[in-house]
């Protein structure tokens, strides 16, 4: 039943750091299991929604994607991910949607009101597969 | 071709799983530390100076590791109920792993769970694996600009190690330009300066995790 995904890959062949390959193994994965379960045969596109505060590369995750999916129903799926903007409240209860960049977002991260770094992530971290196009 | 609506939540099973760990130590009064930090950063020799300077806690510890037992072994040797958890293809321990764990180790009586990731500054940020508190451990030696290079994890722990002070000098690194970047990035943070070797800041990260055991 395995024989269906792809192989693991060994983080460390890669370079490590490669934190986007265990992403993108989840990912092959689930969008496989929905396309067999709905009858299709090949995987067209694939739409993620990702949280700003996930330490996603997304070159990377492209990267990753490509390698994971080659020879299975995803191989060659076009990836489409949107980003989900940060939801934090400051410790004057101000609470702020903050967008920007994967990683770059992480080291400016502060309140939009008060500029205060004290903050309570309200939203931001998930990995959400949306939906994917088949045939 | 047609459109699937999926909606899968790819790390939310990460989630859950943690949830049932936290719950699972809640029940039996243990608390749980998940130690992150540099690779060679100092969490193993912590962990030992944990077991000579914390007699009156009882702790056992999780040792996560790519493929070796030997920190495993060296916290064993330490006096510590330990089990070693190979995490093999993935750089970061996750909830599931914790959970294989749990089934290994004796519990009974433990109070504080210390939980050793894998050497790594970015992965294991995503993946909680159902503990209470969050640590990393930086050391002088990685250059003191590393705090600013790795802003995540500090936004999400609870307490920041900055150790081997010791040979701040002789390696080149402003120790206060490491504390000053961790204050900016998340000012709830707790700051301890350590040396494992001088045993500079122990008595403070001592009092740290007696608290949190005892709390
Ligand atoms: N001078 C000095 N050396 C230290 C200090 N703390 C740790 N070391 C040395 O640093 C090396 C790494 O320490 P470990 O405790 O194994 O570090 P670690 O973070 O567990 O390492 P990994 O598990 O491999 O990521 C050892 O040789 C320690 O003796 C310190 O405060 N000062
Ligand atoms: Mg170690
Ligand atoms: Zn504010």
């Amino acid at each position: 039943m395995r024989s269906r995904f792809p192989p693991r890959l060994c983080g460390e062949q890669l370079q490590c750091k490669m934190h986007e390959l265990s992403i993108a193994q989840s990912v092959v994965e689930n969008a496989i299991d929905a396309a067999e379960k709905s009858g299709a045969k090949k995987i067209k596109s694939i739409e993620l929604e990702i949280g700003l505060m996930m330490m996603v590369n997304p070159e990377q995750l492209r990267f990753a994607m490509e390698i994971v999916s080659k020879g299975t129903i995803a191989d060659g799926a076009k990836l489409k991910i949107i980003k989900k903007k940060v939801k934090a409240r400051c410790k004057n209860g101000h609470v702020s949607t903050i967008g920007g960049d994967f990683l770059h977002l992480m080291s400016s991260l502060s309140c939009t009101k008060c500029q205060s770094r004290d903050l309570e992530i309200l939203e931001g971290r998930g990995i959400i597969l949306k939906k994917i196009e088949a045939d | 071709m047609h459109i699937i609506n999926v909606n899968r939540d790819i790390i939310g099973i990460n989630r859950k799983i943690a949830e049932r760990n936290r719950k699972f130590l809640d029940e039996r009064g243990i608390r749980a530390v998940n130690i992150m930090g540099a690779i060679g950063s100092g969490k193993t020799i912590m962990i030992e100076e944990l077991a000579e300077k914390l007699k009156d806690v009882r702790m056992a510890a999780i040792a996560g590791d790519v493929i070796s037992d030997a920190d495993a072994r060296r916290i064993k040797k330490a006096g510590i109920e330990t089990i070693g958890v190979n995490t093999g293809t993935e750089c970061h321990l996750d909830a599931h792993l914790i959970d294989h764990a749990f089934g290994k180790l004796n519990l009974g009586g433990v109070e504080l769970l210390l939980i050793e990731n894998v050497g790594n500054l970015v992965c294991p940020t995503d993946f909680d694996l159902g503990e209470h508190r969050k640590i990393v451990i930086v050391s002088v030696t990685e250059g003191d600009d590393t705090v600013e290079k790795h802003p995540a994890i500090f936004v999400y722990c609870d307490l920041c190690i900055i150790n081997k002070v010791d040979i701040a000098d002789a390696v080149g690194a402003d120790v206060e330009k490491m504390v000053a970047d961790a204050r900016r990035i998340n000012p709830r943070l707790r700051i301890i300066k350590t040396s494992m070797k001088t045993g500079d800041g122990l008595d403070e990260l001592v009092k740290w995790f007696k608290e949190l055991a005892k709390g």
